[in-house]
């Protein structure tokens, strides 16, 4: 016989000291509760072996314990109820107990939540974030071990230390699968969720030592999975937005300083008005314009180079540079000019697979005519008196043939006279229903230019095709050199 | 752009659809690479369906020109429409091609 009651009795065991004391009053000799090994524990009175004793069993969570009482004329019916009723009394209180253990949970679980919906993709580096990310998918599903392993082979883990290296050898299960698996040689639930977007992976879980995930456990897993897979992804677009920025930061500098070998001091040749003007479609274009003066003259040129972009502003600056030591070095002929161009740029363009249209004029202070050559350069406009004429390419575009093979074109420059040398960015630039601006309009604007203002003829001709183009993004490089032979000399 | 391959007894006839720019050149240097590494160093370029042409693509055939006359071949064009046409004349590109047709 024990009086000690055990610690499984200890809600009830006020209210059977009761009962029990109830029986002694109303003549029973003794009260006990019979326990399932039959070992007897005394709540009231003495355990008589002689007396009459009657049983009745307890239910629910208490199953298997009885109640007892020894006495004469002990009701049954009496006993019934009052081991109903401590019955109940135990059954109420650990439900109690277990709704509050379940409302903590829930609780933490809340809180935990609150802390993975907290975490900011731009708070923290890419690798805190997957760490804290793992960790907290670890806490808030209750897992044993979790692994997030990315498919660029970044991996973190949190949890178990054994049990997340054998989870990061899983993490090829296939999705909605739970393995009952065993690893490290217990009894675990093994979820593998892949996870898709900017950053695909695969979230591992194990569950704990003997336990399996239970089915709300399984979605909250799901509801996890794609809150990190949402986070990761932000951060990536985070990191390339991060990235793009830079390039285009170094890209505006690239595009700034190729723009900078364009000459910006006009020259000062008496009987020349000039003006010139480069609007690229990107950041950086590959045409450009240049002039020298020399002994000789002023020689010029308008050159484009084959595709658009940075790449084409590359070597458009190297050209222009060669353009200005070629001046300086066979100023009297431009042919010659292009000739020792091409012999300074050939290997260099042949190696890139690009080439350079190019016009290269030569004007003596005081001529009425202008020589000029052209290789493979479009639209070159001649506007003498009334007459308006093309100059057509007399050989192929820089970087074509070595030497080049083109020829001087001398053009009548007289007062009054206009030369308009363009890119094609300006005759193909489409309208909003792709029909390009072609080379009639251009003409016809040259026809008409006053003959007094390169400035002003520039200007036409721009907001022609600017005009044109309406609301259809520009499409190329536009780019124009003008000149006019003024009246005054 | 729609590249169609067709081998004669020396030459390779590459058969071009569409528009030639800047997005097509890795395509056709990529074809057109693989067939002279084949040995095959006599191509024709037919652009009789091409209806619009860029610089980079002309420089492209350009350099398919001169890697083929390098190793004894050639690039030779046929019968380029109306459009391209024009262009090769406006760059003066119609001097540094043998054009059939």
């Amino acid at each position: 016989m024990i009086e000690v009651l055990p610690r499984s009795l200890a809600p009830i065991e006020r209210h059977a000291r009761r009962l029990a004391s109830a029986w002694l009053a109303t003549g029973a000799d003794g009260c006990w509760l019979r326990s399932p090994d039959s070992k007897d524990c005394l709540l009231a009175g003495s355990m008589d072996e002689s007396g009459t004793e009657r049983t009745a069993p307890l239910t629910g969570v208490l199953r298997d314990w009885a109640l007892v009482v020894s006495g004469e004329g002990v009701s049954q019916l009496r006993l019934d109820a009052d081991a109903g009723l401590l019955s109940a009394i135990a059954q109420r209180t650990t439900e109690v107990g277990e709704l509050a253990a379940a409302l903590i949970e829930a609780n933490d679980q809340m809180l935990a939540l609150y802390d993975l919906a907290a975490i900011s993709a731009t708070s923290l580096e890419g690798r805190q974030l997957i760490e804290s990310l793992v960790a907290d998918a670890c806490r808030l599903t209750r897992a044993a071990a979790a692994v997030i392993e990315l498919d660029d082979g970044t991996t973190a883990a949190s949890g178990d230390p054994d049990i997340a290296a054998e989870l990061a050898a899983a993490t090829d299960v296939s999705d909605d699968e739970v393995v009952r698996g065993t690893p490290t040689g217990q009894r675990f639930d093994l979820v593998s969720r892949r996870f898709h977007g900017e950053a695909a992976g695969t979230l591992v879980l194990a569950s704990p030592s003997g336990e399996r995930f239970s089915t709300p456990q399984l979605k909250l897993i799901d509801a996890v999975v794609d809150h990190v897979s949402g986070l990761l992804s932000l951060a990536t677009m985070y990191d390339s937005a991060l990235s793009s920025a830079v390039i285009e930061h170094d890209a505006k500098t690239a595009a700034t300083l190729a723009t900078m070998v364009l000459p910006s001091k006009l020259p000062e040749v008496p009987g020349l008005d000039l003006a010139a003007r480069s609007d690229p479609a990107r950041l950086a274009a590959g045409d450009f314009y240049t002039w020298s003066e020399t002994p000789h003259g002023l020689v010029f040129a308008v050159g484009d180079v084959s595709g658009k972009g940075l790449g084409a502003a590359l070597v458009m600056t190297m050209v222009a540079g060669a353009c200005e030591r070629a001046a300086h070095l066979a100023g009297d002929d431009p042919l010659a000019v292009l000739t020792t161009i091409s012999r300074e740029m050939y290997d260099y363009l042949d190696e890139a697979s690009v080439f350079v249209t190019m016009l290269v004029g030569l004007y003596r202070p005081g001529d009425d005519h202008i020589a000029l050559v052209n290789a493979g350069h479009s639209p070159v406009i001649a506007r003498n008196g009334s007459a308006v004429t093309m100059i057509e390419p007399s050989g192929p575009p820089l970087g074509v043939f070595d030497p080049p093979l083109a020829s001087v074109t001398d053009v009548p420059f007289r007062p009054g006279d206009t030369l308009l040398i363009g890119t094609d960015g300006l005759v193909e630039q489409q309208d909003s229903e792709q029909r390009q601006l072609g080379y009639d309009p251009l003409l016809q604007a040259v026809s008409q230019a006053d003959g007094t203002s390169a400035a002003s003829t520039l200007t036409a001709v721009f907001d022609l095709v600017a005009a044109h183009g309406g609301e259809a993004t520009q499409d190329d490089d536009r780019t124009a050199l003008v000149l006019c032979r003024s009246h005054d000399t | 752009m729609n590249i169609a391959t067709e081998h004669d007894d020396e030459t390779t006839i590459l058969a071009l659809a569409g528009r030639f720019d800047a997005h097509e050149v890795d395509q056709f240097r990529g074809q057109l690479d693989a067939i002279v590494a084949g040995g095959r160093h006599h191509l024709t370029v037919d652009l009789g369906n091409v209806n619009f042409i860029d610089s980079s693509a002309l420089a492209e055939l350009v350099r398919g020109m001169k890697h083929t006359r390098e190793l004894g071949g050639d690039l030779t064009l046929r019968s380029p429409s109306d459009p391209v046409r024009v262009i090769f004349e406006l760059t003066g590109l119609h001097r540094a091609f043998v054009i059939e047709g």
